[in-house]
């Protein structure tokens, strides 16, 4: 045994050490979150829950059923389901997402050309059956009510993505698109 | 020989061909949106554009040919740099609309603007604008996507020869659309949706339903709907079939269909098909399990043939059967109960129209491969519409009359008017006496060949028909008839095209004859029309009362007892009753039970109330189908059968070629074979197969035609008889045919009045089209057709409607007028309500046993 | 000179059989089927007469061409499909002279062994119908046409068919389809039509004016024809002067005169007296001249070297008052209208730079529309189906080359 060792031993500057971390700890900022009384804010880009995006005119969904997102799918857990409807418009009848299956890449959302499908910042979701997870078109509207909204979306895309869609400027007079803003 | 470079790749090509060709042959790809292998090069999109050196201009590498020693370049920067400025113009007018265009991911404008750019687009005016057209039920047409190819004007024009397409107005205004107007009137083959490179014309029936990405699997099959078996891919997603496409240049087909191959499919998920089988309690048929389906059939049968005897009991087998399901069928008739009351369809006029030529001329005389009518100098159409039969055959007719050959046709045909030399639209005894006058002519200016001394005895015995006697008899005119004699004459290898409606007649026999006698003399290719998907394959599966399988009569001992050994079954040596005897035999009550297999008899038959009051006669019918056909309504027991997709099997086309038949959804049901061989089982006979493939087998061990074939030869598409080795039966037996006395049949026929006629439509085959709405939906309504003079003296419109009346009954109609008809025949296709079976009497050909339809006077009460 | 394509033309019944003959009318005919058809063809090939529609190639042989190829029956067909703007030289024989064009059909048949001709005329030109449809039932009945003509033993049927308006089908192949009855678009070449033409047999088709010189070839001999005009294009030919001068018209002068000559001595200088600002040398789809270039000798092989062509020979002279962005505007619209659509750089390019010109001209114009312009022609160019294409490119070309300054203030002063 040193000398410096029973210093220390006799002294126990060890403890007061660390009694004086303490005590500073006691007094600033605690790092750690109250969860779950206390959320943690998401960040932009965040990858939550899916949902799909509410057209703000129409009130419907704005995909169109291109089927993209389910081609670029690494996990294939996307289905589209479309059909043609009684005044020639493509319809979407189904779209759902296995969110089990899901990975989260965000592919989906960097494929679509019409910002139509988006991982909302909700992150908290829980079950104990697994349909609950097997999100309808219905679901993921519904997604997009309450996580998301306009606002929120605006940022979240413009700062994260940088959608594609944006870039789709086209001069009047155009023969494109027709089909969106009357489809049912 | 001539060498090329192409890429500082060294080529040598023998014939002189297009850069295009000769670089696809050494495997560079150079794209294209106008060319098409099966149409003239025509060289309007300019993306082929190469470079070749020591010319200033760069060269359309589709029209171009090769010279010696040519140096072509094909990926230069200056060639990428004229590709992507051809694309940038495309594009101009084409709406960006890729997100839900049905045409995206296998559009070839998409694929070359991904590979060629340009990513952005600099044209800033506004965009040429044309509303999507949907007029017609099952064609869409979006003119904006339109890349003016003109690949589906040609097609329409150069291959199916219906020239119903054409470019409207001019330079970039210019739109395809039909002379028409916005809804087609045509043959609906949809050729033109094969070759469009964009989504300008696109298939109405799976419109926005899928995306060609989400396309699972795709299963190479054979089209469930006439005896020309051409080939279809079928594309499923899950569990449903999306849609039908062709292959170009695969198949016997070479990629060209039909509107029932390709609008015709949705008939499988029609609603109203049957799930469960149903037994009939208490008057009423209502549903029931399998297993008490097949008992209940099984114990119904035994008791039956306890207490009637087997030949109580009959069997009827569809068209639409597979090789393999008929196999099984009869084995159980044959094996199981012990009758040869089997037969099929066939019977009805396929069957007899074979067996009496192959009586003559040996078997496998009416096996020729179909492109062989494109390369004849002449074509003799007879009895029946090819174009709307069989309509693949049809246009190797139309295929054949382009390249100079001249088509003489008896009978309606109406696919063929614009191309048909002569044309003489009889009614059923002028045909016999036409026919008879034209071998009589045809006799003095063809001396015969001497091949065949006994035939030959028979020709000459024929009595004389002067062309002037038959001219005065039919109406038609000398010159035209002596014209026609002059044509046949000068045919060198001519096809002679034969369908059912003349088989179908009272004189029937004696016309086959002389068809036969001017096969001879103009050494002609026999060619027989099939309605149906396998009459040639229930013909060899023997599904005949008095054949075994592979065309062998039963009542030579020697085939039976050896067909004996090998299946271990005793088979009775007395013929059974044909399709038509044994209605007769229900009718008087001597047939108790008969076993229908997914045929409507009612439906298929002349005079319905005969067939319909014979089925009510029969004490225990058991239907087997898809649907609840009218035939069915009668049944005790009605077992639900599976689709043409939903299960594995062969089929025999009518040039005899087999192929195979794949499943490609799950159906709700039991196979055909698995259901007989259940209740065979309970019988006491147990055939222990466990899948088509050991059916198959056994069907190679028995039946000497099918010889040594194995499934992986039918895979390859080449298997067409004769098989493996030389044709069976070369014996020959023309004893015992009858000269027939047409001068008395002159003199009896009685003109006056007017005949109906059947014609053979092309959207309502009597089979399954009729639960496709598809099909349905582009000729919906029932018509008779009828001359301009008759309409004109009844002073009739189009469209109007006529009660029309025969002493078997009466229909209302509408009316179309035709000018190529003569006074005295009116048409009426077979529709399901409203078709020519309502109004026609119950009368068979004496000798040939097919039902005849001639002799119906019809009266138009408007 | 004395005038040969339009000679006696003053007569108001010059249209007449009987004045012809009087004017020595079809005594070429006579002479020669004195000759045998062989020697016909060679005295043509002697005479240096090139075709007349604008790409002037050598007619003699062309002919030898069809009469090489082994098939019968052989056509010969008249291309009076005189449909460019400010060309209506054509008009001018077969108004006035139609028998020297029925003439010169006949010895041509008889030349290269044709039974059966067709004049496919311009649709908008019905009077022009008219008297050819009685000058040919005159030639009837004086047996210059029909099976046994001067009872030689030799036969020509003629037919007169009429256009649709369309501008393509002057081009050879696309009129052969519309005489067909198809749809006016070209074919591909090679097969040419002296192989596989009408119905693909050998086929000849020349230009009105073109088989209007036939006679005189006869007549004076193939070296003493070769003497007119300039010595590497001779004849005489026909220019229709039009635009800003004085007395605009069709002028039958030999090959070769200056554009100076026709504008100034001809047609009496500009309308006003005002400045000349450009020449269109050859019809519009010729690129157009600037004044300082109009001494060139107009024939086919000097007209090039300034950057021009001879086409149909039809001078359109604007004065300094003309916005040449206007012109250039409604040349491209000409095209756009008369693109057949078969190509896809001429039916979207021209309609394309149509629009781009029509958005300067309306104001719109932005800085970069003229490279733009001049790369969208540049991508049509050489990439075309048939030439139509082509020339729409160049000619925008050479409006841009000569006058970018107007373009230029167009788009900085909208």
């Amino acid at each position: 045994m040193t000398f410096k060792h029973l210093v220390k031993t006799v002294f126990l500057t060890e403890i007061v050490k660390g009694m004086a971390l303490t005590l500073k700890t006691m007094l600033t900022r605690p790092v750690t979150r109250q969860y779950p009384k206390e959320k943690r804010p998401a960040m932009p880009g965040f990858r939550g829950l899916h949902g799909l995006v509410r057209d703000q005119q129409t009130g419907e969904a704005r995909c169109v059923g291109c089927g993209l997102c389910a081609a670029i799918c690494p996990s294939k857990c996307i289905y589209i389901y479309t059909a043609d409807s009684l005044d020639h418009k493509k319809i979407v009848e189904r779209y759902e997402i296995e969110a089990l299956r899901c990975v989260f890449c965000g592919l989906c959302v960097e494929a679509c050309p019409y910002s139509a499908v988006i991982l909302t910042e909700h992150y908290e979701y829980s079950d104990y059956s697994r349909e609950a997870f097997y999100m309808t078109k219905e679901k993921l509207l519904a997604n997009w009510d309450n996580y998301m909204g306009w606002e929120k979306n605006m940022e979240y895309f413009k700062k994260f993505w940088h959608p594609t869609a944006d870039d789709f400027g086209f001069p009047k007079n155009q023969a494109v698109f027709r089909g969106k803003q009357n489809a049912r | 020989m001539i060498t090329i470079t192409i890429n500082e790749k060294k080529i040598t090509l023998e014939k002189p061909v297009t850069i295009l060709e000769a670089a696809r042959s050494a495997g560079i790809h150079i794209p294209t949106l106008c060319h098409e292998d099966i149409l003239e090069p025509y060289g309007g999109c300019r993306l082929c554009l190469v470079e070749v050196e020591k010319v200033p201009r760069l060269l359309s590498a589709c029209t171009q040919y090769i010279t010696e020693g040519m140096v072509v370049r094909t990926e230069t920067e200056r060639v990428i740099e004229a590709r992507r400025a051809i694309l940038e113009f495309l594009l101009i007018n084409h709406p960006l609309d890729c997100s839900f265009c049905d045409k995206a991911g296998e559009c070839d404008l998409q694929d070359l603007a991904m590979k060629y750019g340009p990513a952005t687009g600099r044209f800033a005016e506004g965009k040429r604008k044309h509303p999507e057209s949907y007029d017609d039920p099952l064609i869409v047409r979006n003119m904006e996507r339109c890349v003016l190819c003109s690949k589906c004007v040609r097609m329409c024009e150069d291959v199916q020869g219906a020239s119903a397409l054409c470019i409207t107005n001019r330079g970039s205004k210019s739109y395809v659309e039909p002379f028409s107007g916005g809804r087609y009137n045509c043959e609906y083959c949809g050729n033109c949706l094969t070759v469009c490179p964009v989504g300008a014309i696109m298939s109405g029936l799976h419109r926005h339903d899928y995306r060609s990405w989400l396309i699972e699997r795709e299963v190479e099959t054979v089209c469930s709907y006439c005896g020309v078996g051409c080939s279809l891919l079928l594309q499923i997603r899950g569990n449903s079939l999306i849609r039908t496409v062709p292959k170009i240049g695969r198949g016997l087909n070479r990629g060209l269909l039909c509107s029932k191959g390709r609008f015709g499919y949705d008939y499988i998920s029609n609603s109203e098909r049957l799930d469960t089988p149903l037994i009939r309690r208490n008057g009423e048929l209502q549903p029931a399990a399998w297993s008490e389906a097949i008992t209940h059939i099984a114990r119904r049968l035994k008791e039956i043939k306890e207490n009637h005897g087997s030949d109580a009991i009959a069997g009827i087998v569809s068209g639409r059967c597979t090789n393999e399901d008929a196999y099984v069928f009869q084995k159980f008739f044959r094996g199981a109960i012990g009758t040869n009351n089997i037969d099929s369809v066939a019977s009805l006029a396929y069957g007899p129209a074979q067996r009496f030529f192959e009586r003559i001329f040996g078997q496998g005389v009416t096996a020729n491969d179909i492109h062989g009518i494109s390369n004849s100098d002449g074509i003799f159409v007879i009895g029946g519409d090819p174009t709307g039969i069989n309509p693949v055959l049809g246009l190797q007719v139309r295929s054949a009359c382009k390249k100079g050959a001249p088509v003489v046709v008896m009978g309606y045909a109406e696919g063929l008017k614009r191309f048909s030399k002569h044309a003489f639209i009889t009614n059923s005894t002028t045909e016999t006496v036409l026919l008879a006058s034209l071998v009589s002519e045809i006799k003095k200016k063809k001396s015969l060949p001497g091949e065949r001394p006994v035939f030959e005895e028979i020709i000459s015995g024929l009595q004389p028909v002067p062309l002037k006697d038959a001219s005065e008899m039919s109406g038609f005119g000398l010159n035209d008839l002596v014209d026609t004699v002059d044509t046949l004459s000068n045919m060198i290898n001519p096809s002679i095209i034969v369908g059912r409606d003349i088989v179908q007649t009272s004189t029937g026999h004696m016309s086959l004859l002389f068809l036969a006698a001017l096969a001879y003399l103009l050494n002609g290719r026999i060619y027989l029309l099939s309605e149906l998907p396998n009459e040639q394959g229930l013909l060899d599966m023997g599904c005949q009362p008095d054949m075994l399988p592979s065309g062998r009569p039963l009542t030579i001992e020697t085939f039976r007892t050896r067909c004996e050994e090998t299946l271990g079954i005793a088979i009775p040596s007395t013929p059974g009753l044909n399709y038509v005897e044994m209605i007769e035999a229900a009718h008087a009550g001597r047939i108790k039970a008969l076993y229908v297999m997914g045929e409507d008899t009612v439906q298929g038959l002349p005079d319905r109330n005969y067939v319909s009051d014979a089925l009510r006669n029969v004490e225990f019918l058991v239907v087997q189908d898809m649907f609840l056909t009218e035939t069915a309504q009668y049944a005790d027991v009605v077992l639900p059968s599976l689709s043409w997709a939903e299960k594995e099997g062969s089929y025999t086309n009518l040039e005899r070629r087999v192929q195979l038949t794949k499943k490609a959804v799950e159906g709700e049901g039991i196979e055909e074979w698995k259901i007989i061989s259940e209740m065979s089982k309970i019988l006491g006979l147990d055939m222990g197969y466990r899948s088509v493939t050991d059916i198959f087998t056994e069907i190679v061990r028995i039946s000497h035609i099918y010889r040594e074939i194995t499934y992986n030869d039918i895979t390859s598409g080449r298997c067409m008889w004769p098989y493996k080795g030389g044709p069976l039966r070369h014996d020959v037996h023309i004893e015992g045919i009858e000269l027939p006395d047409i001068v008395s049949v002159m003199k009896n026929a009685d003109e006056s009045g007017v005949q109906v006629r059947r014609e053979a439509h092309l959207f309502h085959s009597q089979n399954a089209s009729r639960y496709s709405p598809a099909l349905q939906s582009i000729s919906p309504e029932p018509y008779v057709k009828m001359s301009e003079t008759l309409a004109g003296r009844l002073s009739l419109r189009d469209g109007e409607h006529v009660k029309v009346v025969t002493e078997a009954g009466s229909i209302t109609l509408s009316v179309h007028r035709d000018p190529c008809l003569p006074e005295n025949v009116v048409l009426i296709p077979p529709f399901e309500k409203g078709g020519i079976f309502e109004i026609t009497k119950w009368k068979v050909n004496p000798v040939t046993k097919a039902p005849a339809l001639d002799g119906n006077r019809v009266i138009i009460e408007t | 000179m004395e005038r040969v394509l339009l000679r006696n033309t003053e007569s108001p019944h010059s249209a007449d059989i009987h004045e012809y003959i009087k004017g020595g009318g079809y005594i070429s005919l006579h002479k020669a089927f004195e000759m045998k058809p062989f020697d016909v063809i060679d005295e043509v090939r002697r005479s240096g007469l090139r075709g007349r529609g604008g790409a002037g190639f050598p007619t003699g042989m062309k002919w030898s061409f069809a009469v090489a190829d082994p098939q019968t029956p052989k056509y010969l067909i008249c291309n009076a499909d005189e449909g460019e703007p400010g060309t209506f030289k054509d008009r001018g024989i077969l108004e006035k002279n139609p028998h020297l064009l029925i003439e010169g059909m006949v010895i041509s048949a008889y030349a290269i062994e044709a039974a059966w001709g067709y004049i496919y005329l311009r649709g908008e030109y019905p009077r022009a119908k008219d008297v050819l449809l009685s000058a040919i039932k005159q030639a009837y009945e004086k047996n210059y046409l029909g099976d046994n003509i001067l009872g030689k033993g030799v036969g020509f049927h003629l037919h007169v068919h009429c256009g649709a308006g369309a501008y393509i089908c002057g081009e050879e192949t696309a009129l052969i389809e519309s005489l067909e009855g198809k749809r006016g678009q070209p074919r591909i070449k090679p097969p040419f039509p002296v192989n596989e033409g009408f119905s693909l047999k050998p086929t000849i088709i020349n230009n009105v004016e073109t088989l209007a010189n036939i006679p005189c070839i006869i007549e004076i001999g193939g070296d003493a024809y070769s003497k007119i005009g300039s010595p590497e294009c001779p004849g005489p030919k026909l220019y229709s002067v039009s635009g800003h001068v004085k007395r605009p018209g069709v002028y039958e002068l030999p090959m070769g005169v200056t554009l100076r000559e026709i504008i100034y001595t001809h047609c009496g200088g500009i309308l006003g007296d005002k400045k000349l600002k450009a020449v269109i040398p050859g019809g519009i789809s010729t690129p157009v001249l600037t004044p300082d270039k109009i001494d060139c000798p107009m024939d086919f092989r000097n007209l090039p070297r300034v950057g021009s062509l001879l086409g149909s020979g039809a001078v359109i002279a604007f004065d300094e008052t003309v916005d040449m962005v206007n012109v250039c505007l409604r040349i491209t619209k000409f095209f756009e209208h008369e693109s057949c659509g078969k190509c896809t750089p001429c039916r979207e390019g021209v309609g394309w730079m149509r629009a781009i010109i029509e958005r300067i001209c309306g104001g719109a114009g932005r800085n970069g529309d003229l490279d733009h312009l001049m790369e969208v022609s540049s991508n049509i160019l050489g990439k075309t189906f048939c030439p139509l294409g082509d020339s729409a490119a160049t000619v925008v070309q050479s409006y841009l080359g000569n006058f970018r300054h107007e373009f230029e203030e167009k788009i900085k002063n909208r």
